[in-house]
């Protein structure tokens, strides 16, 4: 297999956020996909580089000496109208990173580097930052590889806390870790996730579903990055609460997108919720992967076809009778 | 309410899906079931089985009752449905995950609850399977989604009330969801 030198270069100005997630979700990708694809591809210093990824508009002057001495310069994008020379447009799949790549071998191919055969690449795999979005990122991103055969643990300190399938479908962990993924009081971002051997023993296998979901739910109280405060957004399936375990505010997010789609806001205002809880949970569910921007579609039709309980104080009364007495939270 | 109006909520599915047993999770009194020796071993190993229906109910402290109904689960008897889910809160179908006709069983049930009644509320249940990942359910989703249906797919074990009262939570929150808000301002 062939050793490929890659770099990403973070503008020396941020002044999008986005631009920071774009280059971790490419890390995650790389990360994710090592032994996956037909060159090995290790991230080094862009003096050492033979591809480098920039932000579109970056005016890093030494991207240009970079080009001129035959570095392939790969563009990301954040806008919805990248320009031309865009490779990536943010949120970009990990199947189309690793097309880039393979299409990338092509001119490396052609170009006489007689030291490059002869280089092995670095034995480490890129760490995990800190930015809230990493570890969510590296879960959506392995989930799209489906390697059901091999394993990845998760370090809190260089303690082994959790080990994920890399198709990122079940995790092992301790109940007490379990219950701090659903609290949100392990800090997944800090982790540091590398392949491994499977669990040998040890508490059975938990629902990957609920890791991501909680992961989803912690990860911020923004907006997800690659969500937006203006646009509406529907339920195109529900998530399997049954292993999820969901809190019942959740639930009522996820009812009151299927009944019809809502901004941010207005999931609030309709689900009864905290403007936070609508957008951790708006979150979650676009972390596992079932809302859609309901764009131009009208609103599902619906009919108050429901009992009339009007004489007994209302229906929504009613609703929290049998909440009580069923003993459900409120 | 009227007297002559009841309210609601309907257990359905195959035969051996864990109706009887879902009602019998939260009801709050004995389950009156209309069982029988099971003479069709064939599509269902069980020893009995419900021939009418099943009645459970939940009594609300300000003496509204809840009534649970669950359907017999021979095709035969498919008569009954639309009788006892016309005016329901809403229906919750069951299905068992290990039956080898689940996919079928899914799409026929949800299909005919849907045009009896495209607006009720239908959450659906899939026995727990061995499997811990859940994933076989992508493709109960997938086979809603492909008949335009829209509907919460929840691995469960109905002999867990958590289980049984998740089903019934949703359903709650899909009906509140459907409440005009000026109905919510009385909360």
């Amino acid at each position: 297999m062939v050793a490929r030198r890659i770099a990403l270069v973070k503008p020396a100005s941020v002044i999008e956020e986005k631009i920071t997630h774009a280059l971790q979700l490419f890390d995650s990708i790389l990360w994710a996909f090592q032994g996956t694809t037909r060159s090995t591809w290790t991230l080094v210093a862009p003096e050492t580089a033979e591809v480098i990824v920039v932000h579109e508009g970056d005016p890093d002057e030494r991207i240009g000496a970079w080009r001129a001495s035959g570095k392939l310069i790969v563009e990301i994008s954040v806008r919805d109208r990248a320009s031309s020379a865009a490779a990536l447009v943010y949120p970009f799949k990990a199947s189309e990173v690793l097309a880039l790549l393979e299409r990338l071998d092509g001119p490396l191919n052609s170009q006489t580097d007689p030291q490059r055969e002869n280089r092995s690449p670095d034995s480490g795999v890129p760490r995990q930052s800190q930015e809230p979005w990493s570890f969510v990122e590296t879960l959506r991103t392995i989930g799209e590889v489906q390697n059901a055969e091999a394993w990845l643990i998760a370090r809190d300190a260089k303690v082994p806390c959790l080990w994920l399938r890399a198709d990122g479908a079940v995790y092992v962990a301790e109940q007490s870790t379990i219950e701090a993924i659903r609290r949100g009081t392990l800090n997944l971002a800090s982790l540091n996730l590398q392949k491994a051997v499977p669990p040998e023993r040890g508490p059975g296998p938990q629902p990957g579903s609920e890791l991501s979901w909680f992961a989803g739910y912690h990860a911020s109280a923004e907006l997800a990055p690659w969500l937006k405060p203006t646009v509406r957004y529907r339920v195109n399936r529900w998530p399997n609460f049954g292993l999820i375990r969901p809190l019942p505010a959740h639930i009522r997010v996820a009812a009151t997108l299927t009944s019809a789609p809502a901004r941010v806001d207005e999931i609030a205002v309709r689900a009864h919720v905290s403007a936070e809880e609508a957008t951790r949970t708006l979150n979650a569910l676009a972390v596992a992967n079932v809302v859609v921007a309901a764009g131009d579609e009208a609103a599902p039709a619906r009919s108050s076809g429901l009992p009339a309980v009007g004489s007994r104080g209302g229906f929504a009364t009613f609703l929290s009778n049998v909440r009580r007495h069923l003993g459900l939270r409120m | 309410m009227t007297p002559d109006q009841e309210l609601k909520i309907v257990f359905t599915g195959p035969m051996g899906a864990g109706k009887t047993t879902a009602i019998r999770a939260i009801s709050d009194v004995p389950p009156v079931s209309t069982e029988v020796d099971n003479s069709d071993r064939t599509a269902c190993d069980k020893e009995s089985t419900t021939v009418a229906l099943d009645y459970g109910q939940l009594l609300l402290e300000d003496g509204t009752a809840v009534r649970l109904y669950g359907t017999p689960g021979q095709e035969r008897f498919g008569f009954m449905w639309e009788i006892l889910c016309s005016g329901a809160m809403g229906v919750v179908l069951l299905i068992g995950g290990s039956s080898s006709t689940a996919l079928a069983d899914l799409s026929s049930y949800a299909q005919t609850f849907q045009r009896l009644n495209p607006d009720q509320p239908l959450v659906i249940g899939v026995g727990r399977a061995t499997c811990a990942d859940g994933r076989q359910l992508d493709a109960y989703a997938a086979a809603l989604a492909s008949r335009g249906i829209v509907a919460p797919v929840f691995d469960v074990d109905v002999r867990r009330r958590e289980d049984v009262l998740l089903l019934i939570e949703t359903l709650l929150c899909i009906l509140e969801a459907q409440v005009p808000e000026a109905e919510h301002a009385a909360r």
